[in-house]
């Protein structure tokens, strides 16, 4: 399948399991990112620290700022490593990262383990704004896995839709320990 | 299990309960709808389940060695593999891993595994709390009650008793719908998942090219659990093998499509290793228990196929016996068709001598399992083993019928005979009331044979025609 193909087949698949999906270019990406934040519940956005492409986490921040919203990020330690403040990451109702794959096949966000790359931004606020670029969809995890050459990193999560629940007489309930409410955002596409 | 389960006494209590039944049998229908739908949506499936138990098939027959290699993959990235040949042994590595950190508190992601060794009860005695995390099983574990399905474990439960539940046990308004009994639960929980000293998980799969452990949830409990304690224990059978990453992908669609019907679940989270230079979540110590508790005695007799099972609830969901009891009924943690070939299997005929029976041999179990495990076949096989076992003959009727159906003659003549009674039954409804009839009828009609001929002569007379010629 070509890029087109499977962006869009990836698009069909990720709402059906109830991601919100917004293709947008890099100049409309700020405004329609502060559209999608929360309206209450705090003003503290997690961010994830790596893995942007140069200068875009800049212009998140910026755009975050004049939303009226606080930044918390894994920060960088002195032995070289990353923590989180945990205190503000489980205050914030927002998270925002960087992802680089998605799956067409199934609507999957492929999120990475890696310093700085703020895997629990993904999962403890209420709501999970991933952006991607447009060229990073691929078709399936087995693509995907072959991109790894059987050297996998420490943590690869397929992300499908928002966290869900069954438990109580099959009645599917969002958000009961991640978040309720994903958006993607496409970048260029 | 020390008294041997008598399977009679408790499904005729559990039919007895109304709430029970409907509750089961409304989300096991639902289940097993979706599974329908999203098998049809997939075009290869039935090949899919073809590769699958082929690959398995290469598992079972060198579980060793396999799970030896996925030991040293874990081990080569970073983590701690320990082997443990029964329940007993399980619990006592992870008590002295609990003890070694100096945990007090524990969050654990639904694992079937670590309830087959009773985990919680074992920690509890170390003085480590452990708190469910799975939404279904922090109900059964605020009731006091045990999982009654191995996908759904509260599906004996409606809402109506979960929203009393939490009002009891966590101080909830009475009377909440669904979905504020899940943000009561997540705020609970929440606090857990930020405090817990040891996060425990079970594995749907485990990667022996590369020590990857695959972990499969909705809720994304799995996640929180592998990524924020600063120590996680998997508990996992000896049986999760799967050769290569590349077969993640195709088991991966055979579990969630059966299980849930859903596409993918909500978080598939592939482990290797702990966490690992400079970042900043997940676990500092990795531990996998890799369970053998009676499996390696299966991969070489003739239950083999049982150790392919993944554990995906769809005989559960298919079986009219289950639907009609729910999971307590059989009283261990595997209950369903699957729960009738293993118990028995795992703690002995002795402890579950009548499980084998707990089913019809309809078939629709067989006809649903992902890796085609022949269930009916081996509820039979266990019949047969049972009786090998108390050195029985076959019962009296049995034989009967045998030396009938052997005889044509006899077996029209006795044919014949039954006509004629059931003839005379004709003019009487279909449903009796009191007494042996009435408990016949029960749940099933009083055979009313139509009239005229029997089909064989039918059939004679049909082969003659009216020419002599068959029509
Ligand atoms: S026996 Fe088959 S259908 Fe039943 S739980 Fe196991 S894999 Fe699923």
């Amino acid at each position: 399948m070509s890029n087109p193909e499977i962006l869009e087949r990836y698009i069909a698949m990720a709402r059906a399991a109830g991601t919100d999906v917004e293709c947008v270019s890099e100049t409309e990406l700020p405004v329609r990112l502060a559209a999608a934040l929360p309206a209450s519940g705090g003003n503290i956005a997690a961010l994830s620290a790596s893995g942007w492409p140069r200068g875009l986490r800049e212009r998140v921040v910026a755009r975050l700022a004049s939303s009226g919203f606080e930044v918390t990020a894994p920060r960088k330690e002195e032995g070289g490593g990353y923590s989180w403040d945990i205190d503000r990451l489980a205050a914030a109702p927002v998270g925002i990262v960087w992802c680089e794959h998605y799956l067409a096949d199934t609507g999957s966000l492929v999120l990475v383990s890696g310093p700085g790359m703020g895997g629990l931004a993904t999962l403890l606020p209420e709501i999970s704004l991933v952006l991607s670029p447009a060229q990073g969809c691929l078709g399936d995890l087995a693509d995907y896995l072959q991109k790894t050459g059987g050297s996998p990193p420490s943590r690869i999560t397929l992300a499908t839709g928002p966290s869900r629940t069954g438990d109580i007489e099959a009645t599917m309930t969002k958000g009961v320990h991640g978040p309720g409410k994903v958006v993607h955002f496409i970048i260029g596409a | 299990m020390n008294a041997s389960h008598n399977f009679r006494k408790t499904s005729a209590a559990a039919v007895a309960d109304e709430v029970l039944g409907a509750a089961v049998g409304k989300t096991a229908n639902i289940l097993f709808s979706l599974r329908g739908a999203a098998v049809a949506g997939y075009p290869g499936f039935e090949e899919l389940r073809d590769w699958g138990r082929s690959r398995k098939m290469e598992v079972s027959g060198d579980l060793g060695p396999y799970a030896r290699r996925f030991a040293d993959r874990l081990e080569a990235a970073g983590g701690h593999a320990h082997f443990a040949r029964d329940g007993r042994e399980a619990v006592e590595i992870i008590k002295a891993i609990a003890g070694r950190v100096g945990a007090a508190s524990a969050v654990k992601s639904k694992s079937m595994t670590a309830e087959e060794i009773s985990c919680n009860e074992g920690l509890a005695h170390a003085g480590v709390t452990v708190t469910e995390t799975d939404l279904g099983e922090f109900i059964i574990q605020l009731a006091g009650e045990k999982p009654s399905h191995i996908v759904a474990p509260a599906i004996h439960k409606d809402r109506a008793q979960v929203a009393e539940l939490f009002h009891e046990a966590l101080g909830s308004a009475p009377g909440l719908d669904v979905g504020d009994l899940v943000r009561v639960a997540r705020k609970a929980l929440r606090e857990q998942f930020l405090s817990a000293d040891i996060g425990i998980t079970g594995a749907n799969f485990a990667v022996a090219q590369t020590g990857t452990i695959a972990i499969v949830t909705n809720e994304g409990n799995g996640r929180l659990t592998s990524a924020l304690p600063s120590v996680q224990i998997v508990v996992a059978g000896i049986d999760k093998m799967i050769p290569e990453l590349s077969d993640l992908p195709g088991f991966l669609t055979l579990l969630t499509r059966s299980a849930t019907g859903q596409v993918i679940s909500s978080y598939v989270t592939m482990i290797t290793g702990p966490r690992r230079q400079g970042e900043e979540d997940g676990p500092k110590e990795l531990h996998v228990v890799l369970l053998d508790n009676g499996r390696s005695a299966l991969a070489s007799g003739r239950f083999r196929e049982m150790l392919h099972c993944l554990h995906c609830g769809a005989c559960l969901n298919s079986c009219p016996v289950y639907r009609a009891v729910g999971g307590h009924a059989y009283e261990s943690v595997y209950p369903g068709p699957m729960g009738d070939v293993l118990s028995p299997l795992l703690w002995g005929m002795d402890a579950y001598p009548d499980l084998p029976d707990a089913c019809t041999l309809c078939g629709r179990c067989a006809e649903v399992c992902p890796m085609r495990i022949p269930l009916p076949e081996y509820h039979r096989k266990l019949r047969v083993l049972r009786a090998g076992l108390k050195g029985e003959a076959a019962g009296w009727r049995a034989q009967a019928w045998a030396s009938m159906a052997e005889n044509p003659l006899l077996y029209r003549a006795g044919v014949g005979a039954v006509r004629r009674v059931l003839s005379h039954v004709r003019g009487l409804p279909a449903k009796m009331n009191g007494g042996l009839p009435g408990a016949w009828t029960l749940c099933r009609e009083l055979p009313h044979p139509q009239e005229g001929p029997d089909f064989r002569s039918w059939w004679e007379k049909r082969q003659k025609g009216p020419s002599g010629k068959p029509e």
